[in-house]
């Protein structure tokens, strides 16, 4: 278990009476009058920093080597980063896959121990498909041990022992034995379709098809499973328990059992699911071409623990891969590669209590109250607009807290005479509910929701009950005032 | 879940009951003498009956209204009790 146990959460404390804002839900609060609410996840990714690197660099695929990321780009071959300290990420060495391209391109890289395979795919700018063997045992001076340019149509490729299996369209899925440090011909499977994808599961491997035929293979290519998962199949994972990841593009995201043959109704991702990568305690990183997505895979479908609010924040589409090493995530966009980092903590974010009394001036001068807000977690929150109730303003509306700092608020009220209530909404880095809301009750001690009922005891006229409040807890209770004239 | 409600002013539990047994109502019908009606937050109503409140299983008010909304309650309600 690498499971982070520390939390997000959010206090906030002012002049008047002490609330809490929980981003990420508080356990406990300060403020006895109003009860806990419901948190939500308890999740959440934060993005520790992006590499320095050439000004245009459209990354497609990713591995993580030790302390380095290899990335696969489509104009400067393979381009080896420090990610030493994630924050202050470099590249250290760009290397050629293929030197016949107009640009140095490479599409999919392939990782097993020291080894490390990149495939430069026929396209309309590289004209000869081509691998690259490389010795990464040292890994921050990677070596390349072979080339081999062939004109079968590559795509993605394997390594399973010392075979490499690639996903080679119409030509099936075809191996080489790089046991010698070089590429040497094995058997091939064709008849599969246009074959896109290839991935070790099990002792052998899987292939996906652009049609959506997930094609279950042993070492020795002999057919073990085919399952019909709809639609062009972009990733697959091994996730354990003889089962399947696949990302389906649009379509989102499926997990296969490999025994039955059985896909899930694949899991909308409001995005494109093109990347899969394997984190600690059964996590899967996601690129979703608009954001990264951390998915639980433990369970019958998978669930939703965490997005990148970076990624979000700029709606321009990104060609991205991913790659997980625990809880760190590495992402590609067009310029660079990001870091993040996988938190378990709340991130439902939520007042509790969910109400903040204000005190009125008797003659109806203006007034203003104070919140102070306290990221108490260690994650960074993000508040992107604060909306008032009528007649309220705020100062500051937009503001980030760091983990562990402190945000004051002024809220600020031209005068009333009667009392008011309205809601103060907070707009967060939450992915799944990113909205707070604070109740503000000016002037009034009246009961609100959120509040205990006020007790009573009364003898029912009808039914020969006392009827006592307290002594229904446990039930929900329906009070219907009325007017009897 | 009970039901119950209440009425004002000076009223005797026999008229009370009277009305409890025309209407057919089956919840137990209460007067209000201690006057919590006038605890609850009624602002921005435009008239003073009927209050609705939902109280949950721990003594919480979970829904206010002044004005009959059915949907609303029943909204609340399920979800309530789907805890």
């Amino acid at each position: 278990m690498r499971s982070d146990p520390r939390r997000r959460r959010v206090t906030a404390l002012g002049a008047v009476a002490s609330v809490a804002i929980a981003f990420g839900g508080c356990t406990q609060t300060t403020d006895p009058e109003t009860p806990i609410g419901p948190v939500g996840s308890d999740d959440a990714l934060a993005h520790l920093g992006r590499s320095q690197s050439p000004s245009f660099f459209e990354p497609t695929d990713l591995v993580v080597v030790g302390d380095y990321v290899y990335v696969c780009t489509g104009v400067r071959g393979l381009s080896v980063h420090d990610a030493h300290d994630p924050t202050g990420m470099r590249e250290i060495a760009s290397i050629t896959v293929s030197s016949k391209a107009q640009y140095e391109r490479c599409s999919h890289i392939a990782r097993r121990g020291d080894r490390v395979v990149a495939v430069a795919p026929l396209d309309d700018i590289q004209p000869v498909p081509t691998m690259a063997l490389l010795d990464v045992s040292t890994p921050g001076k990677p070596t390349v041990l072979a080339r081999y340019e062939t004109d079968i149509s590559l795509d993605q490729a394997a390594i399973v022992g010392d075979r490499v299996f690639v996903a080679a369209h119409e030509a099936g899925v075809v191996t080489y034995s790089i046991a010698s440090d070089d590429f040497v011909p094995g058997p091939t499977l064709d008849q599969l379709g246009n074959v896109l994808r290839v991935a070790p599961v099990g002792d052998g491997i899987a292939a996906g098809t652009a049609d959506g035929q997930l094609i279950v293979l042993d070492a020795d290519l002999n057919q073990q499973q085919t399952v019909d998962v709809g639609t062009g199949i972009q990733a697959i994972l091994d996730i354990g328990a003889d089962r399947a990841l696949v990302a389906l593009g649009s379509k989102g995201l499926s997990i296969v059992d490999l025994t039955t043959g059985m896909a899930t109704k694949p899991v909308a991702t409001r995005g494109t699911a093109l990347r899969l990568s394997k984190m600690a305690d059964d996590r899967v990183a996601v690129a979703n071409w608009r954001d990264i997505r951390v998915y639980k895979v433990s369970g019958d479908v998978p669930e939703l623990l965490a997005v990148d609010a970076v990624f979000q924040a700029d709606t321009s589409p990104r060609h991205l891969g991913a790659a997980a090493s625990d809880d760190l995530i590495f992402a590609g966009e067009w310029t660079g590669i990001h870091a993040l980092r996988f938190r378990s903590g709340k991130t439902a974010a939520e007042f509790t209590p969910s109400v903040r009394r204000v005190a009125m001036p008797d003659d109806g001068a203006a007034f203003t109250t104070q919140i102070d807000l306290h990221n108490e977690g260690n994650a960074s929150l993000t508040v992107d607009d604060t909306a008032t109730p009528t007649g309220w303003s705020a100062t500051p509306t937009t503001f980030a807290i760091a983990p562990g700092a402190r945000q004051s608020i002024t809220l600020t009220h031209p005068g009333s005479n009667t009392p008011t209530s309205g809601l103060l909404r907070f707009t967060t880095n939450d992915p799944d509910e990113p909205t707070a809301s604070l109740e503000l009750r000016v002037g009034s001690d009246r009961v609100f929701v959120g509040d205990p009922a006020p007790d009573f005891s009364y003898d029912s006229a009808n039914t020969g009950d006392t009827v006592t409040l307290s002594a229904l807890k446990g039930k929900v209770v329906v009070l219907s005032y009325f007017g009897y004239f | 879940m009970g039901l119950l409600g209440r009425s004002f002013g000076a009223v005797s539990n026999e008229e009370l009951e009277r009305w409890a047994t025309d209407t057919g109502v089956s919840f137990p019908v209460v007067d209000d003498t201690a006057g919590t009606y006038g605890q609850y937050d009624r602002v921005g109503a435009s008239a003073p009956f009927p209050l609705d409140v939902i109280v949950d299983q721990r003594g919480v008010v979970r829904y206010q209204s002044v004005g009959y909304e059915p949907d609303a309650m029943a909204k609340t309600i399920d979800e309530l009790l789907a805890r």
